[in-house]
């Protein structure tokens, strides 16, 4: 049986254990990759860079968290606070269309179309959709990663959703049948 | 109205299956390889705790009250001598506590 997330930071903390913390890593880089990816609308290189910063701000951090909240969740919070700054750095949102990449392979048109509905969103709103749907974060775990109030968290989500509802309102008749 | 819930539930659907699981691909080794190095303690750190624990443990008992035992038990030490009088046990027990002690709370770290 594999050890926990709680016994894997136990060992990277007490013996400062690498293989731990890779084994972490490794289990959860595709849940911080995935949603950093829908953040930066597919960009997968800066979405990668920024998973990697969060990784190392974690380990950093590690006897920060409390055990209070899934690893996962902590990690999330992380990852979008890394987004937000990475934004704020490059003074723009960082959802400029060069950052979406329509070649992904598994896009059919009406995947490519929303992976561009979305960089229309609000970044809030792109993360609340992101990990609502995407992560099997209960929206009370959306709340704590986005540090707002759950009545924020359903409204973005909401609006989030009409937005994009609307950019795909050409393909309605077609993913109705 | 159901055209409009089934394209909600279609939209829904689609948020969901863009979550792919994505392969490591060498990422984890990215991450590793940008880790501070790993923090290594000086070769010289034990021997200096190990010498001043055992420095420590001799000073403050010698000039603790009742200190006076210790440094009659270390003035029979140095003054033994096989020929002439016999092996001072307790001396050389309590001697070894006090050294055994030190070393092995320095040892311990």
């Amino acid at each position: 049986m594999s050890p926990s997330d709680a016994e894997l930071i136990a060992r990277a903390l007490d013996h400062d254990d690498r293989h731990a913390f890779s084994t972490l890593v490794r289990r959860h880089q595709s849940a911080v990759r995935g949603l950093l990816r829908r953040l930066t609308c597919g960009n997968e290189a800066q979405a990668d860079d920024l998973a990697q910063e969060t990784f190392l701000r974690a380990y950093r951090g590690l006897r920060g968290y409390r055990g209070g909240a899934r690893l996962s969740t902590w990690l999330h919070r992380i990852a979008y606070n890394v987004f937000c700054k990475s934004t704020q750095r490059r003074k723009h949102t960082g959802l400029d269309e060069a950052g979406v990449d329509p070649a992904r392979s598994d896009c059919s048109m009406l995947r490519h179309d929303l992976a561009h509905a979305l960089v229309d969103l609000a970044p809030a709103e792109r993360a609340a959709i992101a990990l609502a749907f995407g992560r099997e974060h209960t929206h009370h775990e959306v709340a704590a990663i986005l540090d707002c109030p759950l009545g924020t968290v359903k409204t973005h989500i909401a609006r989030g959703k009409e937005k994009l509802r609307k950019r795909l309102r050409a393909w309605e008749p077609k993913v109705a049948t | 109205m159901k055209n409009a819930n089934q394209h909600e539930d279609r939209l829904d659907e689609l948020l969901r299956e863009s979550d792919v699981y994505i392969e490591d691909k060498g990422f984890t080794q990215l991450v590793m390889g940008r880790l501070p190095p790993p923090h290594r303690a000086s070769r010289w750190r034990r021997p200096i705790l190990l010498g001043s624990a055992v420095l420590a443990c001799l000073v403050g008992l010698v000039l603790m009250p009742g200190g006076a035992y210790l440094t009659e038990v270390l003035y029979q030490v140095a003054s033994y001598r096989p020929a002439q009088s016999p092996v001072p046990v307790v001396p050389l027990a309590v001697l070894l506590l006090v050294v055994g002690g030190g070393v092995a709370a320095a040892v311990h770290d």
